[in-house]
């Protein structure tokens, strides 16, 4: 995702886009510096700052993506991201690699889940979270041709998967859930965001060797909300799942809960959201390790979901 | 109108709205008078019948708390109705005590938590070194702020920058939220500090029109400028100058008959 991120602007960099970065994206910015260098900008270690001069340049007409890892150009300088870019409606994209628990192996600090709990609840923020490598391009080449005011971009690390088409890719909408894979027999929803997609297909395809039949949702925009397509998918399957590697505290599941309430001829009874636990991890591993540590690794969460299916 | 002149309206808006509102700060306002009348004078290149002329120079309050004095200057100018300030800090009113740009006509910024300006002053000043602009951007911060670390962040991105058309203006009161700033976060040897980091400093008598527009006038060709602005806390009423008390209270009765005395004689 990363690199699609940064390929996609290369190739379409506007004379009023600026990169801004504090100081980190060592071999994967070299093709944008070399197309743009007049575009680049290293803030240096200091986030606040970074968020402050995209908000400062972004006053002047700008169009600033404020690049970093993680937490870093979220959490540290959220007060920027709040007061300056959100109220005052700048188009700031705040791109942050390492969603979840992408760096895994480099311990809490780096680890991204929170983040889109903290982020949604800002006013006037639009959030990403795509699901694979072609999302990551199309978004941030909608984010740099349409006035999309402040944005907040949580990408993956690197490795993620392609899962689109040339031809799906082009029918996603901003705000609307998509459907990659419709079953017309509408007995289990997998809703996925960000780069749990991959795990949301290959529980489908196993699934259906079962003889199970399951549609996959992609939810690459958390905010706005696509409440509509969530109520009717609750109100048509028998069985709807989430995946986020994200806490369960405020993220993806606690968005689609959100978006049910006051809908009639809703059950929550076999709804089983797919989370991080609200807790900092004791144990060193990377991504696949530390997501099977958390059951939402592919096998575990295909255990659990025939469990549930069985019992009921 | 002289810089003067307009200082001394300032002050007595600031009181008035200060005193309708029951809201503090009025002492940080009557410190920064001077130095909003000498930038909305003489030295700011701004159109008040086209605010967001894009050519424009541009001003950030920093230092949020003081925005009444924004709000009366920018009044005065004629870039919105004297009439609104009476609703300053009112139920329904836009005119917020900590400055915001929603609704009025020449804030650039909404400020109130402190640290932020100088960051957003550095935006502006590289957004127009990109665009070969020749607009400059003013930020007015306060003492006490410069405890916040991401005004080092700015100020060291700023010099890095050459950014010669960011100034950078500290209302040097030398009071801060509970005490005076030497008893609470030194800042001193504060003009070494700002030179150190690159920038060009003057340090200048923050209440002297003449002063204040010299220094605005002379700021360096190719390096941010810091004009340091030794200031009195509540400058031109008696019972207010440096006392702490004054960065919360709000004049009534006694008080504000007195205050508003002391200004218009």
């Amino acid at each position: 995702m990363r690199t699609a991120f940064f390929q996609a602007l290369e190739d379409h960099a506007q004379s009023q886009t600026v990169f801004i970065t504090g100081d980190l994206g060592f071999g994967v910015i070299n093709g944008f510096l070399k197309k743009h260098p007049e575009k680049f900008v290293n803030a240096g270690v200091a986030e606040q700052n970074m968020v402050g001069l995209s908000a400062g340049l972004a006053l002047a007409g700008k169009k600033v993506f404020a690049y970093s890892i993680a937490n870093f150009n979220t959490l540290r300088c959220l007060e920027q991201i709040r007061n300056d870019v959100a109220y005052h409606k700048l188009n700031v994209t705040i791109v942050s690699v390492g969603g979840g628990l992408a760096y895994g192996s480099l311990g809490i600090s780096h680890h991204a889940t929170e983040d889109l709990a903290i982020l949604r609840s800002i006013p006037n923020l639009t959030v990403f979270a795509p699901g694979d490598t072609k999302e990551a391009y199309e978004l941030t080449k909608r984010i740099v041709y349409e006035d999309l005011g402040p944005v907040y971009l949580r990408l993956g690390r690197a490795g993620e998967a392609t899962l689109h088409t040339d031809e799906s890719i082009k029918k996603i909408v901003i705000g609307k859930a998509f459907p990659l894979i419709e079953n017309p027999v509408r007995k289990l929803a997998i809703l996925s965001t960000g780069g749990m997609l991959e795990t949301a297909v290959y529980v489908c395809e196993q699934l259906k060797q079962q003889n199970i039949h399951s549609s996959v949702f992609s939810y690459h925009t958390i905010k706005p909300f696509d409440s509509e397509t969530t109520q009717r998918i609750f109100k048509q399957f028998d069985f709807v799942i989430s995946m986020e590697e994200h806490s369960m505290v405020g993220g993806f599941s606690s968005a689609i809960l959100e978006s049910l309430v006051g809908s009639k001829g809703i059950l929550l009874d076999n709804y089983y959201p797919f989370a991080l636990p609200a807790a900092f991890t004791s144990k060193v591993g990377d991504q696949n390790y530390l997501r099977n540590l958390y059951n939402i690794s592919p096998e575990k969460i295909l255990k659990e979901i025939l469990n549930k299916l069985k019992q009921s | 109108m002289t810089s003067v002149e307009l200082a001394k309206k300032i002050r007595i808006h600031a009181v008035n709205m200060t005193q309708l509102g029951k809201s503090s700060h009025v002492g940080a306002v009557l410190s920064i008078a001077d130095i909003l009348a000498v930038l909305y004078n003489d030295i700011l290149n701004i159109r008040p019948n086209d605010p967001k002329w894009s050519d424009r120079d541009r001003f950030i309050l920093s230092k949020g708390h003081a925005g009444a004095g924004v709000y009366a200057v920018l009044a005065e100018k004629g870039f919105f109705p004297v009439d609104w300030l009476k609703t300053h800090y009112q139920n329904g009113s836009m005119l917020s005590g900590h400055v915001s740009h929603i609704g009025i006509p020449g804030v650039e910024l909404s400020t109130g938590s402190l640290g932020h300006g100088l960051s957003i002053g550095a935006g502006l000043a590289l957004a127009a070194k990109m665009d070969n602009k020749d607009y400059r951007t003013f930020v007015l911060m306060s003492d006490g702020e410069c405890d916040e670390g991401s005004v080092w962040e700015a100020i060291l991105f700023a010099s890095h920058h050459h950014l010669n058309n960011l100034i950078a203006i500290i209302d040097y009161n030398k009071i801060q939220s509970l005490a005076p700033v030497k008893d609470t976060i030194n800042l001193e040897p504060f003009v070494e500090k700002w030179q150190s980091f690159g920038w060009a400093v003057q340090s200048v008598d923050g209440h002297n029109c003449k002063a204040l527009k010299n220094a605005l006038l002379n700021i360096h060709p190719s390096n941010p400028t810091c004009i340091i602005a030794n200031t009195t806390k509540g400058k031109g009423v008696s019972f207010m100058e440096n006392q702490v008390l004054w960065h919360y209270r709000s004049p009534q009765g006694e008080e504000f008959d007195n205050a508003l005395k002391e200004l218009e004689g």
